[in-house]
């Protein structure tokens, strides 16, 4: 019945399918079931430490740390069938992380008793547990080392170059050994602290002694107090020395199985390590690059920026960094870089004949490049030139284009696109004309993407008075908004899942699902058609869903924002696994290296845009396109 | 349910032996349940036992019960290890209809034991507990029908109803309703379950419907806090069958 049901459940949940029937049986008779509603706290980091092991059997949970400096630093997003909460259960002081529910969930509480009974009589389970979280630690930043390495780059402070010594913060509580046993739990009452060091007069560590020495050598034993502390301490002391670099010393503490580690300058104690201290290790610099792009003096200096790009996300990612974060830097790299190839074309054919504004629209205007680079850039220049000097102008845009479209190319940004096309340079009355046609009917050029509009360089005025006239123009020309509602709704998202997706048929792409072009898109389209309708002036998607939300109470745009959050996240990680895989990073994903949890969430996230869709579509034909 | 004195006929009388007379350990206990019944306890402190009947159909008079199921719950946590499913040797018919609903035919049910039996175990692994249910009073009569026509006596255990709560919840909580976008219009438990993304079990029967129950339960009584609602007696005031 319904243990059965549970037993059934087990032993699909890492490391309990080790365990037989009879054994998880026993394990079940006394586990609770607890129900958490989304965005409730389970567990507080530096809390009282968890009484059970919390496993998911429905929703999922975010583990972050908040660091020193207050930021919010995620380890992990743990769905069904991943549990939480056993470092703390084993060391039993505190709470390591904060876990909090991100969807309502439901949870098998194995009470903490049960736990240490299961590690105590199947030792492979023990070493999964002891194992695993170094083991990821490990994965991820011998991953980071690999790549530094091989493509040996500066500016990276990683384990094998980062000398213990440079992130050893812990001063240990230290006693001598012939102080009480007594007196050394007094010590460490005072200090609120769970281990001390013993140190002979010299100054040398001989032993340790952690909380967990009072209950089996004291208490469980009925030891007298007045004892020397030295009598329980244990030796020998598993250290590192300061010079030494960090990989060692998280190897050695893998092979020990310990948490902290002495860390030793000659033969005096310097510190106390522990895996903490390596999941704040700094990264690569995004800093750097950008001082990089700066000094580059020829277009050949671009090749090779692209692994550069994909170093920096990286690190950033690592540390915690949102989707926008990420984005937003990608856009401005990349801004850094048209500057430096126009920069380079002018040392080479001069200043331009008349004066021009270059901008980038689309994903680029609003700030929202991803590592596939579609980046569209256009042109508007001064009118009334002589034709002689259009002449000129026409010839001079010309070779600048086919620079800078070259210039992309050598970055390894763009693949085969061009990023900017004849067509679209133009006098800005040409430009204005070409947008009063659209919403007329079919090939009107339209674009949605030219409402996100921006300056890059040049005289910011000539673009940010197009874009005036374009948004003023959808404001009072009801055809147009209807036509550029209808292009939004031309895409239709995978709602209906085989299995659990819907993927493409065949070619180059064939069983995958371009994330892009069915996800992020659409809902930056959204955005768009509700920031129209109430004159919203930011381009940014995130920029538009924050001011409807804060400024005309539109209740869907936080849930908009969350998914558009989402999505660019999955996106960047695919693309990154795809650059170490070597290949060029793009919008298309695999749906079969996602996790369950990650399947599902993006499995809600189409099905959300098909409601707004739905609404959009609603509301558009009854005149209005906001309820 | 107040059925103390509720008439027993001379034919019962006859089969069943006098009632009252002398009742059995598990009853006399569970009778002076309301002296060691404490109101003020916080809800998560309280033992709750979350039940459900099946029944031939739901006429006072001439249904029965054909199983009962029941899981516990340590305030609103549920106990999986902790349960009850018993099946009811049949008296009466079975009815065409319930046959299709609990698809339970009379072969299944050779396995089953008498009523009393059942009930018996049932009130004994209920204990002092609290009782939950949707709709519960139905099931509490039927439940107490039994003991009337053996010992004149119902049982004295609180109850509350999941219905009442959740309409309660509507009405009063604007966070529920918002949370839940907006209210179901069935009251049936397997509408309630899909609306609030309950699993049920892969069948029908009366453990399944009584676990679902429990994580209904479990799932309004995270809004409670916040309206004020932390003790048992809080509760009852808004969950009374």
């Amino acid at each position: 019945m319904l243990q059965d049901e549970i037993i059934d459940f087990f032993q699909n949940v890492l490391p309990f399918d080790r365990l037989s029937r009879e054994a998880l049986g026993d394990m079940v008779s006394d586990i609770a079931m607890e129900y958490y509603p989304k965005g409730e706290q389970i567990l507080k980091q530096g809390g009282p430490p968890i009484e059970f092991l919390g496993v998911i059997k429905r929703g999922g949970v975010k583990v972050y740390q908040i660091s020193e400096n207050d930021e919010e630093v995620v380890i992990d997003l743990r769905s069904e069938g991943e549990h939480f909460g056993m470092l703390s259960l084993i060391s039993g002081d505190r709470s390591r992380n904060n876990v909090v529910t991100i969807e309502d969930t439901i949870c098998y509480q194995v009470p903490k008793k049960t736990v240490l009974a299961v590690l105590q009589n199947n030792p492979e389970v023990n070493d999964y547990f002891l194992k695993s979280f170094f083991i990821n630690l490990l994965d991820k930043t011998y991953e980071e080392t690999r790549k530094a390495y091989s493509n040996g780059t500066t500016g990276e402070q990683l384990l094998f170059s980062t000398k213990v010594k440079e992130i050893v913060r812990t001063e240990p509580r230290t006693v001598s050994p012939d102080i009480s046993i007594q007196q050394a739990a007094i010590e460490m009452a005072t200090h609120k602290i769970s281990s001390l060091i013993v140190i002979d007069s010299t100054g040398r560590p001989v032993g340790m002694v952690t909380d967990r020495d009072f209950r089996e050598k004291v208490v469980a034993e009925a030891k007298d107090v007045a004892s020397p502390v030295k009598s329980i301490m244990n030796t020998p002391l598993i250290t590192i020395d300061a010079e030494d670099n960090c990989f060692e010393a998280l190897l050695r503490m893998i092979r020990h199985r310990i948490h902290h580690i002495l860390v030793l300058e000659g033969r005096k104690l310097k510190g106390l390590l522990t895996n903490h201290d390596f999941m704040l290790m700094q990264g690569s610099s995004p800093t750097i690059l950008v001082k990089e792009i700066g000094q580059i003096e020829s277009i050949e200096e671009l090749q090779d920026t692209a692994p550069k790009f994909y170093r920096a996300v990286s690190s950033l990612l690592h540390h915690g960094a949102r989707p926008h974060n990420i984005t937003g830097l990608i856009t401005e790299l990349t801004e850094k870089i048209t500057n430096t190839v126009i920069s380079i074309f002018e040392k080479e054919n001069g200043k331009p004949p008349i004066d021009y504004t270059l901008f980038y629209y689309g994903g680029a205007g609003r700030r929202e490049l991803t590592l596939s680079f579609r980046v569209s850039m256009g042109i508007i220049y001064s009118d009334g030139a002589s034709s002689q000097l259009q002449a000129e102008a026409d010839n001079y845009f010309k070779l600048l284009t086919g620079t800078i479209n070259r210039s992309m190319l050598a970055c390894d940004l763009t693949g085969k696109k061009q990023c900017i096309k004849m067509d679209n340079i133009q006098g800005a009355s040409f430009w204005q004309e070409q947008f009063s046609k659209w919403g007329t009917g079919a090939g009107t050029g339209r674009e949605a993407g030219f409402f996100d509009m921006r300056p890059i360089r040049g005289d910011h005025k000539r673009v940010d008075s197009l874009r005036q006239y374009l948004l003023n123009r959808a404001a009072q020309y009801k055809g147009m908004m209807e036509a550029i509602v209808a292009d939004t709704l031309q895409v239709s998202p995978p709602v209906a899942f085989f299995k659990d997706f819907v993927v493409e048929k065949g070619g180059e792409h064939k069983n995958k699902l371009n994330l892009y072009d069915k996800g992020i898109k659409p809902l930056a389209d959204c955005a768009r058609i509700y920031g129209l309708e109430k004159g919203v002036i930011h381009r940014s998607t995130l920029g538009r869903l924050h001011e409807l939300k804060s400024m005309h109470g539109f209740r869907i745009a936080e849930d908009m924002a969350q998914a558009f959050g989402y999505l660019n996240g999955l996106l960047i990680n695919n693309q990154l696994r795809q650059a170490e895989e070597g290949e060029k990073p793009g919008n298309f994903i695999n749906p079969d290296i996602l996790t369950n949890f990650e399947r599902k969430t993006l499995k809600e996230s189409f099905k959300f845009i098909a409601r707004l869709f739905e609404e959009i579509e609603g509301n558009y034909w009854g005149g209005k396109v906001l309820p | 349910m107040g059925r103390q004195g509720a008439a027993v006929t001379s034919f019962f009388k006859k089969i069943l032996g006098q009632p009252s007379a002398a009742l059995p350990d598990w009853l006399k206990s569970q009778q002076d349940l309301k002296k060691s019944f404490d109101p003020k306890l916080s809800i998560g402190q309280v033992d709750f036992v979350a039940f459900d009947t099946e029944l031939t159909g739901l006429d006072f008079k001439d249904d029965a019960i054909i199983s009962i199921g029941a899981v516990k719950l340590r305030g609103a946590t549920i106990l999986p290890g902790k349960t009850f499913y018993r099946l009811v040797k049949p008296e009466c018919e079975l009815k065409r209809k319930s046959v299709v609903v609990h698809e339970l035919t009379h072969s299944d049910l050779e396995c089953a034991e008498d009523i009393l039996d059942v009930v018996g175990d049932f009130v004994k692994f209920a204990g002092n507990a609290v009782f939950i249910g949707h709709f519960v009073h139905i099931d509490l009569n039927f439940v107490n029908k039994v003991l009337q026509q053996n010992f004149g006596v119902s049982l004295k255990n609180s109850a509350v109803d999941t219905a009442t709560l959740h309409d309660w919840l509507y009405e009063n909580d604007i966070h529920f309703a918002r949370y839940h976008k907006g209210m179901t219009t069935q009251s049936d438990l397997f509408s309630m379950a899909r609306k609030y993304g309950v699993e049920g079990g892969k069948s029908h029967n009366a453990f399944s419907d009584a676990y679902i129950t429990a994580q209904l339960f479990q799932r309004f009584v995270s809004f409670l806090p916040e309206c004020g609602v932390k003790t048992l007696k809080d509760l009852l005031k808004v969950a009374r069958p």
